[in-house]
């Protein structure tokens, strides 16, 4: 390649890369009022609740509380969400904003038990 | 808990076995064209950097696991995501830094084949290779450990559990066999296009990773899913769970990380490795090698 050529691809890429950027920078979070908030318990390798119905459209802040002296592991290739949760804690896991439908989880290290459901509806 | 081991030590170990077994091949390739050019090949064959790489990453995936609960605990509850955003950017970079460190066979008109190779950079790359497989194996040994921890704890099915997690590593490790394998079994040109491509691809899924967990924190915004390709290959299929192992597949990936991710892919592919590859590749075939 020569020297015009290599300039002409860097130039080219650098276009992209800072198209990329300002693609980026120009998506602008979600403003909403308070998050809404629901509760997840794990005990004996269970969800409580096991469904849990959360609207449409909305950013929710599931605050997940392992009872179990286990850890746990929240996963969802539907919701693409995957989050170790230690044995006797809480945590915290950011979902949607999601369109109506049903959405299933699981805990990945107890997946026998530990099967739950978010159902979104408008 | 056997099958459960299986499934969770082998999801774990492929994506750490994969790079590992990447990163070996593209060594074996450059060994073997380096007789084209100045890069001391002495230093290139010194495989000592895997072991070290091993052997650190399971320790910091201990220290990792063990303190697991005050990590998690940090940034109201979203630290877990963060750190682990943090280990999986830092990945990205260094395979990045390895692409444009790797030593480019020289053009024969080129006035560094006179200088030779500074072994400083040498230095740096094998440093960069610890770096990216130590990180591999931090990220996904301390989830292993937290499962056998769990269940150890518990004074049941500890066995199965142990015979199910060999079964996990021995099957992992034999799919990073058989990549290392099949990528330096290709003729050269074609194995050093598949190793470029796939360095990219792994740097691109480190990058969506990174993206995805702070959007999971709530410390990116959300952004729409740009496709669902589920339908074509399913997430949870064998072949979905090997695919994200090996290229980070996400069927239904946001707008966020697929930007992540093709700037991931732009960042090695831009470099010298990458158009050595297509461009020398095609002389290597002239040449019969």
């Amino acid at each position: 390649m020569n020297h015009s050529a290599t300039l002409s691809f860097r130039v080219g890429a650098m276009k992209l890369f800072i198209t990329v950027v300002i693609f980026c920078g120009g998506i602008s979070p979600e403003v909403s009022a308070a998050t809404l908030e629901v509760e997840l318990r794990i005990r004996d390798h269970l969800f409580f609740p096991a469904t849990l119905e959360i609207p449409a459209n909305q950013k929710v802040k599931i605050r997940v509380i392992n009872e179990d002296p286990t850890p746990e592991e929240f996963e969802s290739f539907e919701l693409n969400r995957e989050k170790v949760i230690v044995g006797n804690s809480q945590t915290v896991i950011f979902i949607g904003p999601l369109a109506p439908g049903i959405y299933p989880f699981f805990g990945e290290f107890y997946p026998k038990t530990a099967q739950g459901v978010v159902v979104v509806t408008e | 808990m056997f099958i459960n081991a299986v499934v969770i030590v082998l999801q774990e170990i492929l994506e750490a076995a994969l790079m590992l077994s990447l990163l070996l091949a593209f060594l074996r390739y450059f060994n073997e064209v380096t007789t084209l050019s100045a890069v001391p090949r002495a230093l290139l064959l010194r495989r000592r950097w895997a072991v070290y790489s091993v052997v650190l990453g399971v320790v910091f995936a201990w220290l990792y696991s063990v303190n697991l609960g005050t990590i998690s605990e940090a940034f109201d509850y979203v630290g877990l995501e963060v750190a682990n955003a943090a280990i999986h950017s830092l990945s990205c970079l260094f395979l990045v830094v390895i692409a444009w460190l790797f030593p480019v066979p020289f053009d024969e008109e080129s006035d560094a084949k006179k200088e030779g190779y500074p072994s400083i950079r040498i230095g740096m790359l094998t440093l960069s290779m610890v770096i990216v497989v130590t990180l591999a194996i931090l990220r996904e040994g301390s989830e292993i450990m937290q499962f056998a921890g769990g269940i150890i704890g518990q004074h049941q099915s500890g066995l199965s559990v142990l015979y199910g997690g060999l079964v996990g590593a021995g099957i992992g490790i034999s799919t990073g066999v058989l990549l290392y394998f099949g990528l330096t079994g290709l003729p050269p040109s074609w194995s050093l296009r598949t190793c470029t491509l796939l360095l990219a691809l792994m740097a691109g899924n480190m990058a969506a990773q990174a993206v995805l967990l702070l959007t999971q924190a709530d410390w990116l915004p959300y952004t729409a899913i740009a496709w669902d390709s589920g339908a074509l290959l399913d997430e949870a299929s064998v072949l979905g769970q090997l695919s994200f192992a090996l290229v980070g597949y996400e069927s239904t990936p946001s707008w966020l990380q697929v930007a992540a991710y093709v700037m991931g892919v732009l960042a090695v592919g831009m470099s010298a490795t990458t158009r050595f590859a297509w461009r020398m590749g095609k002389s290597l075939e002239l040449r019969g090698v």
